[in-house]
């Protein structure tokens, strides 16, 4: 047997010996219980998943049927011409649109890091 | 072989328990792989309070990411990368200095040859000891290796690392190791 044979050899037995143990007794436990909130907390997010889509869909239709009627009326409020009016709200159902869905995206892409 | 087969079965069928409902399924991982997840950890970190912490946060990241394992490795394979991961990215936020371990005389101790007799009793202190003064890439590598199947494969799954990095990184580990037990037992005598 080689020299370089035996010192692998040898190396490959003393590295039986780097497996460390956790120092923590109660890693566990904590771990765990952490582990069950994170489940629970999950499971009522998943109840709130499905009002939240539903609110979604609800609040962008009526906001686009708002937007719609507005589109028809020549109706002055307050000195404020229509047009000023559509601009108003289909500009801010236009931002509100885009903020939920760049954080339902950051929520998505959050939870895919690992696939 | 079959000791293998079987752990993956046992794997598949507790990450199966999960993914239906069960929470406490997840117990059986914590209780199989804490031990060499603490062992990744440490390797890179060297504090044993931030490896466990680190630990803890790459079995959270587990839990919350497995619908998303799609067994085409190990599980151990898959959580053992997340561990690495997570003990990287916590290493550069803690920019912590750990010095590389710069071996005296290097040429002249490999030339010789060294016969490892250490007692029993001083194994595991010096084994340990020698792998916490290697540089953190090296002492991974060492611990995949030796703990885990000696397959380089697994280690480049696991860390990412090319085949041709991880073989370079082997080598050099290797030596290191015999110089700092070398080091350990001329100052233990």
């Amino acid at each position: 047997m080689s020299n370089e044979t035996l010192k692998r050899d040898s190396l490959r037995d003393l590295m039986k010996e780097s497996l460390l143990e956790m120092p923590f007794s109660d890693f566990e436990s904590r771990t765990m219980r952490f582990i069950l909130i994170e489940a629970g907390s999950r499971a009522s997010a998943a109840k709130d998943k499905k009002l939240s889509s539903i609110f979604f869909v609800l609040g962008n239709v009526s906001g686009l049927l708002i937007a719609l009627l507005l589109l028809n009326t020549n109706v002055a409020v307050e000195g404020l011409s229509p047009y000023l009016i559509r601009l108003f709200c289909q500009g801010s159902i236009a931002l509100l649109t885009i903020l939920l869905c760049n954080s339902l995206l950051n929520k998505m892409n959050k939870h895919k890091i690992y696939d | 072989m079959l000791a293998t087969r079987t752990s993956q079965d046992m794997d598949d069928i507790y990450v199966g328990k999960v993914l239906k409902g069960d929470p406490t399924a997840f117990g059986y991982f914590l209780t199989q792989y804490k031990n060499m997840a603490y062992t990744i950890a440490i390797s890179i970190l060297k504090d044993e309070f931030v490896a466990e912490e680190v630990v803890q946060d790459a079995f959270m990241k587990a839990f919350r990411n497995l619908d998303n394992f799609q067994r085409q490795s190990k599980f151990s394979t898959w959580f053992y990368r997340i561990v690495t991961n997570e003990s990287l990215m916590r290493l550069k936020i803690l920019k912590k200095d750990i010095l590389d371990f710069n071996p005296v005389y290097e040429e002249d101790i490999w030339d010789e040859g060294i016969d490892i007799d250490i007692m029993a009793e001083d194994r595991h202190y010096l084994v340990n000891e020698a792998l916490n003064q290697l540089p953190p890439k090296e002492s991974l590598v060492l611990r995949l290796f030796y703990l885990e199947e000696e397959r380089i494969k697994a280690i480049c799954e696991i860390t990412g690392w090319s085949e041709a990095n991880v073989k370079v990184l082997l080598h050099r580990a290797r030596k290191n190791m015999f110089i700092a037990l070398h080091q350990l037992m001329k100052l233990k005598t």
